[in-house]
């Protein structure tokens, strides 16, 4: 059974979970689906909800201090909208205005290979060097996931005719 | 080569191309927007999302 360390809340009003770490630092995540088409996964007309998850640091200017409670914490959050939402797909892209993107996807494929049980998942992660860090998680027998994997597998191929920097991969 | 390959890929026709980094755009300039105190509800309806909260 996972428990989720640190205790998240809903802050309804404004519309996200939020949770306090151990060095005080405040975390908010917050979903979002495309009000036009709530089953667009860029560019990919699906028949299940698309719902992007984003997951923001407040307090900038603390000091990052490696704490493996908050992937505990995210894992949870994580793992309570699936058994909730079974048919969903979340899509989620790491910010690389930083160029820590590739950080941030390593950092969300650790916690989705430490955590993923009850429910069982897949994570399906699409990569351009330097570029863009992104990816799907839906649950393992998500009737749409191969539509999804060749899907990625059919545009990342496009992209590499000219540039070989594109790369997929799939984690279950 | 990051600059580069920013062009690149800002430039690309490729449909999916287009739609990540469309996304990409949107997530950062909410995210900014967010942190200057405007409200997350808001700034996403603006650029076209729902804000939901499936939990």
């Amino acid at each position: 059974m996972l428990s989720s360390p640190y205790k998240f809340h809903k802050v309804e009003k404004e519309g996200y979970y939020s949770f306090v770490s151990k060095n005080d630092i405040t975390y908010k995540c917050f979903f979002t689906q495309k009000a036009e088409d709530g089953s667009d996964l860029l560019g990919l007309k699906l028949k299940s909800p698309v719902i992007f998850f984003n997951f923001n640091r407040e307090n900038k200017e603390s000091a990052v201090v490696y704490d493996r409670r908050i992937g505990f914490t995210i894992a949870d959050i994580l793992n309570q909208f699936f058994k909730k939402n079974p048919n969903a797909i979340i899509s989620y892209i790491c910010d690389n205005g930083d160029y820590k993107a590739i950080k941030r996807q390593n950092h969300f494929e650790k916690w989705f290979s430490t955590h993923n049980k009850a429910p069982k998942k897949t994570l399906i992660k699409a990569e351009i060097h330097d570029v863009i860090y992104a990816g799907a998680i839906m649950l393992f027998e998500h009737p749409e996931k191969k539509k999804v994997e060749n899907y990625f597998i059919k545009e990342l191929k496009k992209f590499n005719e000219t540039d070989k920097s594109g790369e997929i991969n799939v984690f279950e | 080569m990051n600059e580069h390959k920013n062009i690149k890929a800002k430039k690309s026709n490729h449909k999916t191309m287009r739609a990540v980094i469309d996304a990409l755009v949107t997530k950062k300039e909410i995210k900014s927007r967010v942190q200057n105190g405007e409200r997350l509800k808001e700034v996403a309806k603006e650029k076209g999302f729902n804000v939901v909260l499936p939990l």
